[in-house]
């Protein structure tokens, strides 16, 4: 199909769009647009002109979201699925720059300059790119699950994104790159046997920082059992022992491989692999300051002035929003600046703050309208490398949606990721909007792709 | 498991449906369970974010003596300096040891009261100032203000503290400030304290520690993250107001003469105008200096106060409590005259020797027969153990109750003794035995379960010498408003604490006998002078040591305005015999008083003939760096003293007055 047949059937099929979605991301990018500005109208940098403020400075962002997301609509999306992996090459050569010469906020390196002081983050792209590399992945290969070869192929090549977003650091987005990822493969039909591995490694992996951090905050705690967490040593003995159980199960007839004290064997094995794995290679996995938010998460009052004092404050700006809210520009929390980040990751909080719950329910219900629409559309779609698509797109909506959302609310950890549609930046926006154009351009083709 | 072609399984998208819906909701009850349920609390904790409220000192009433001119207790400005955590470089920056260090040498702050502070910051706002170091010198301010970017993370606040000009001179009387203990913070929640109060812990500062706080004001301030101050405000009735002023009836050249006469000695004097109650000089030796509660004290040198053993933080006119051993005799002469006894008439036979039931008592000497003028003069045990006997201990302790003994006198001052009287319920209920004559004998002696402090034996002396009454004994004259300068407690008319139910004659008696104590009785040597003074000597027996010396006297003794009568009681403990210790420093005090001579040379000319060896007097001499045997000179402005033995005749023609 050429460019000018999709335009043409653009203007044919434009009462296919889905309309509640639309008014959904308007009023949430207005929404964004106006917090923005009480979030950031009295900062401490406030002295250029209007043009050059935060808040115009998303509107122009907005107005060329918008311009993408009207571009993302018409293009042929088959097409640029099915050479994925140039799109995806491409971005990890800008993801590999970012880590050699990206510019430096806050210990980590997220952003690339285009321009003088213009600013982008690829990692926000390759989000797009990956679910377009994994849609091509489950829809183009006859049995994914079947080709172990291919399928080891493709982990080694997912895998080089997540690590190298991983190195700037920047969990959140990498936790959203592996939350697409398993989703998507689940719903491809991931054989059930390999999920249940994957999960028992994930929570492993996910436990041991925790408790690590929680033994390096509190060194006066006294429970014994915890040292095995913390020290390599009885780490190595302990896989030792289970890798001797092991064996003299194998060499067992086949009763016991059959059993339940079989399987329990076989997560104590990998439990104990990891807890190796992950007190050497402790310092390369996660950073101090990263295992302390993912602890205060659990005891923000341990750490109250330095990890936890985000958490804390959040906390504190919603809860102190109430019901009808403090009203706009009225916010004390946010206005005075004891809430960090907040037209960025606690964006949500100025709103709960100065909208109070009527406003923060507003919100999470659009959100909620929002990702309801996506389903619909994933569902109704026929064609499905489509479907696929929308699925990864609104995983990764959903994702991003809770961590950040719960993050406010003190439910998940702090790992700044951004509110789409909400949070001031470029790169953000425009990836959601993006996505919406993906989706809108999918979801009009509905009745022309099988 | 339904998979359309490559597509997405059904079943698993309801899955993944599901979970999106659970983390809504979950999303949405967190939401409501923060701002509606939980909403207040999170409410308040935002108030408290942005709002600190700054208490505003009150003036701290000052205090002053008689002449309501000398302030003995004064406010003067100090400045403290403050460290704001978050101001401080941080540890691992290299500007952290050198900025350390130079806060350390240049402010002579520690070191590791820095790093205590730094390292609390994680349970306190990092962004707040806690006060570092109080009391710095005005040279140290000059230098940081100058500078202040040298010593980051450091401010500095004016804050007036308290000072005792005259040390030692009043610490007894005026008590010294601290930090309220939380002990008491808990008990007296109602009064306004807080953790960070000044408070009195001892003396007048504790007694009038309301009237003299004042009312601290309280401002609030609204402040950013940063604890830049947005505004602020200073709510209603929260303004501070100042404490009052306190006048105070000691007399500042009278309390001098006592402490010139006491330091070296372990003991206590208190002079009274028992007319109207009120206490003209009080002194405990040895004292303490209330400026090192101030200026911050090192443990160690603390603790060697606290464990001296003369303990310089007693009290000993009011807080200690001795046998009063002869000079209740006072009291049991007074009871006798009550119930019948002649003066002169009846006598008692002295040996030496009494046997009261199966136990002898002794006297000092055998005084052959002895009337009441003769047994008090020659302090004759003999003669009150046998008229006591036969009088009855009933009769005793009923008098001592009326010179209120065993109770406290309700003085302004805390941490009052009540002292104790036996009687015969109390023996009984303590140590389940009968009364028997041994103890009423005991008792008429001042011997035995008998305790009272110095302050109840002055206001004993002080009802004789004004005829029956003794007003209750206070240390505050006047308080006043600092503001409009006007009074607004005085204690000029007081209730009387002692008012004897006796006849005049009686009393007038009693007063001959104390004149002949001193004239020709057991103070005849030691009280040698041509002052008209009357009183009575006492050696209280102890199971600590040697006895305590007592002397209590007034002066002058004929004198025509009550006012001008002026009682005194002095303990020196351990001191041995009342006539040859207390008497002499007494009389020097008294000398001093009425004559403005200098009281070291008094005491040095009564003990001429005294016998220097003496333990008491030999280190008093050595406190002094006076040379044993240094003899007294008379001076020139003295009055002449050669006359040993004035007439009352004489006396009256010149009235005598203790101050101008």
């Amino acid at each position: 199909m050429k460019f000018s047949e999709y335009l043409s059937n653009y203007e044919n099929q434009f009462y296919l769009l889905d309309k509640p979605l639309i008014i959904c991301v308007v009023l949430l990018c207005f929404i964004g647009t106006i917090f923005v500005h009480s979030a950031t109208h009295n900062s401490d940098a406030d002295s250029t002109s209007i043009f050059y403020q935060i808040q115009t400075k998303q509107i122009y962002y907005l107005l060329l979201g918008a311009l993408l997301s009207i571009f993302a609509s018409v293009i042929p999306y088959k097409k640029i699925a099915e050479h994925s992996h140039i799109l995806f090459w491409i971005i990890n050569a800008a993801l590999l720059y970012t880590l050699l010469l990206g510019k430096v906020v806050h210990n980590s390196k997220r952003w690339i300059y285009l321009f003088k002081d213009i600013t982008i983050q690829p990692s926000e792209f390759c989000k797009l790119s990956l679910i377009f590399m994994i849609a091509n992945f489950l829809s183009k290969e006859a049995s994914p699950f079947q080709n172990f070869s291919s399928l080891v192929k493709f982990f080694a090549k997912i895998s080089i994104p997540i690590a190298l977003v991983l190195a700037q650091p920047d969990l959140g987005t990498a936790l959203v790159f592996i939350a697409i990822l398993f989703s998507m493969l689940f719903l491809g039909g991931l054989p059930y046997t390999y999920l249940l591995g994957i999960i028992l490694v994930g929570s492993t992996m996910m436990a041991i920082p925790i408790i690590q951090a929680y033994v390096s905050l509190e060194k006066s705690i006294d429970l014994l059992w915890l040292e095995i967490f913390s020290n390599r040593i009885y780490a190595m003995w302990f896989a030792l022992f289970t890798a001797l159980l092991g064996v003299l199960f194998a060499c067992m007839n086949n009763w016991v491989r059959s059993h339940l004290i079989f399987l329990a064997h076989q997560y104590l094995f990998i439990f104990s692999g990891g807890l190796v794995v992950a007190l050497f290679f402790d310092k390369f996995l996660l950073k101090d300051y990263q295992k302390k938010r993912l602890f205060s998460f659990i005891a923000p009052d341990i750490d109250r002035w330095d990890s936890g004092y985000n958490v804390i404050q959040s906390k504190i700006t919603i809860g102190s929003g109430r019901f009808w809210g403090k009203g706009f520009l009225q916010g004390t929390q946010g206005q005075l600046g004891f809430l960090p980040a907040r037209s960025t990751d606690f964006i949500f909080s100025v709103i709960a703050e100065e909208a109070g719950f009527i406003g923060a329910a507003c919100v999470i219900g659009l959100f909620f309208l929002f990702i309801y629409r996506l389903f619909v559309i994933a569902a109704r779609s026929k064609d499905s490398l489509g479907e696929l698509i929308v699925i990864g797109i609104t995983v990764m909506f959903l994702f991003q949606i809770f961590v950040n959302i719960g993050m406010n609310l003190g439910i998940a950890p702090v790992t700044g990721l951004p509110l789409p549609f909400l949070t001031y930046g470029g790169s953000t926006l425009w990836t959601s909007l993006l996505s919406l154009g993906l989706v809108m351009n999918i979801d009009i083709h509905r009745y022309t792709n099988k | 498991m339904s998979v359309a072609q490559n597509g997405i399984s059904v079943s698993r998208l309801r899955i993944v449906k599901l979970v999106a819906l659970l983390l809504f909701v979950s999303m949405f009850l967190q939401l409501f369970e923060l701002q509606i349920t939980e909403g207040t609390k999170y409410e308040n904790m935002a108030i408290n974010n942005r709002q600190q409220s700054i208490s505003i000192p009150s003036y701290r009433g000052e205090i002053y003596v008689n002449d309501g001119e000398k302030k003995i207790v004064e406010n003067i400005p100090s400045f403290s300096i403050y460290l704001t955590p978050s101001g401080f470089p941080p540890k691992k920056s290299p500007l952290f040891e050198p900025t350390l260090q130079r806060i350390e040498r240049e402010l002579n702050v520690d070191r590791n009261t820095i790093l205590q502070m730094l390292k609390l910051k994680k349970k306190w706002n990092p962004h707040r100032p806690y006060l570092c170091k109080q009391n710095i010198p005005f040279k140290t301010i000059l230098q940081i203000a100058e500078n202040l970017e040298s010593y980051p993370g450091i401010s500095y606040q004016e804050t007036p503290i308290r000072k005792y000009p005259y040390g030692s001179l009043y610490s007894h009387i005026t008590g010294y400030i601290q930090r309220i203990s939380s002990e008491r913070l808990y008990k007296n929640t109602k009064l306004g304290y807080h953790m960070e109060s000044i408070v009195g812990v001892n003396g007048i500062e504790y007694q009038y520690d309301l009237e003299m706080r004042g009312r601290e004001g309280k401002r609030v301030q609204v402040v950013d993250a940063k604890n830049r101050v947005q505004h602020e405000y200073i709510p209603q009735e929260s303004a501070s107001m100042p404490g009052y002023d306190l006048i105070l009836t000691i007399d500042d050249r009278i309390q001098k003469i006592i402490k010139n006469t006491l330091d070296g000695l372990t003991g206590a004097c208190v002079i009274t105008r028992p007319h109207t109650g009120e206490i003209l000089g009080l002194y405990s030796s040895p004292s303490y200096d209330p400026n090192i509660f101030i200026e911050g004290v090192d443990q160690e040198s603390f603790d060697k106060i606290k464990n001296d053993p003369q303990k310089p933080f007693l009290n000993r006119v009011t807080q200690a409590v001795y046998a009063p051993g002869s000079i209740f005799k006072i009291i049991v002469s007074a009871a006798a005259l009550k119930n019948g006894f002649s003066f002169l008439g009846g006598t008692f036979f002295c040996s030496g020797k009494n046997l009261v039931g199966l136990q002898i008592f002794k006297c000092e000497g055998a005084h052959g027969w002895q009337n009441m003028l003769q047994a008090m003069a020659n302090s004759c045990n003999s003669y009150y153990y046998q008229m006591s006997i036969n009088m009855g201990a009933i009769k005793i302790i009923k008098m001592s109750d009326e010179f209120s003994l065993g109770k406290k006198m309700m003085i302004d001052l805390p941490f009052e003794k009540p002292g104790r009287v036996p009687s015969h319920r109390w023996k009984s209920e303590q140590y389940g035995t009968f009364w028997w004559d041994g103890d009423t004998a005991n008792l008429s002696i001042g011997q035995g379960y008998l305790l009272c402090t110095v302050l109840q034996m002055n206001a004993m002396i002080g009802a004789i010498a004004n005829n029956g009454v003794t007003k209750k004994l206070h240390l505050l004259k006047k308080m006043i408003e600092v503001t409009s300068g006007s009074t607004i407690v005085t204690t000029e008319e007081t209730e009387p604490i002692i008012s004897l139910l006796l006849e005049e004659q009686s009393i007038k008696n009693i007063q001959k006998s104390l004149r002949q104590v001193v004239t020709i009785g057991t103070a005849r040597k030691g009280a040698n002078t041509s002052l008209a003074i009357a009183g009575k000597t006492g050696s209280s027996q102890n199971i600590q040591g040697e006895a305590h010396a007592w002397f209590v006297c007034y002066a002058p003794f004929t004198s025509i305005k009550p006012e001008n009568k002026i009682a005194l009681s002095l303990i020196i403990e351990h001191g041995g015999s009342g006539g040859g210790i207390a008497a002499p420093f007494a009389t020097a005090i008294m000398e001093g008083i009425f004559y403005k001579t200098n009281p070291i040379d008094s005491v040095l000319r009564i003990s001429k003939s005294w016998k220097r060896r003496n333990k008491i007097f030999s280190n008093w001499l050595k406190f002094r760096k006076i040379d044993p045997d240094h003899h007294y000179l008379p001076q020139e402005n003295a009055p002449d003293l050669n006359s040993s033995v004035t007439t009352e005749e004489s006396l009256e023609s010149q009235e005598l007055v203790p101050f101008e």
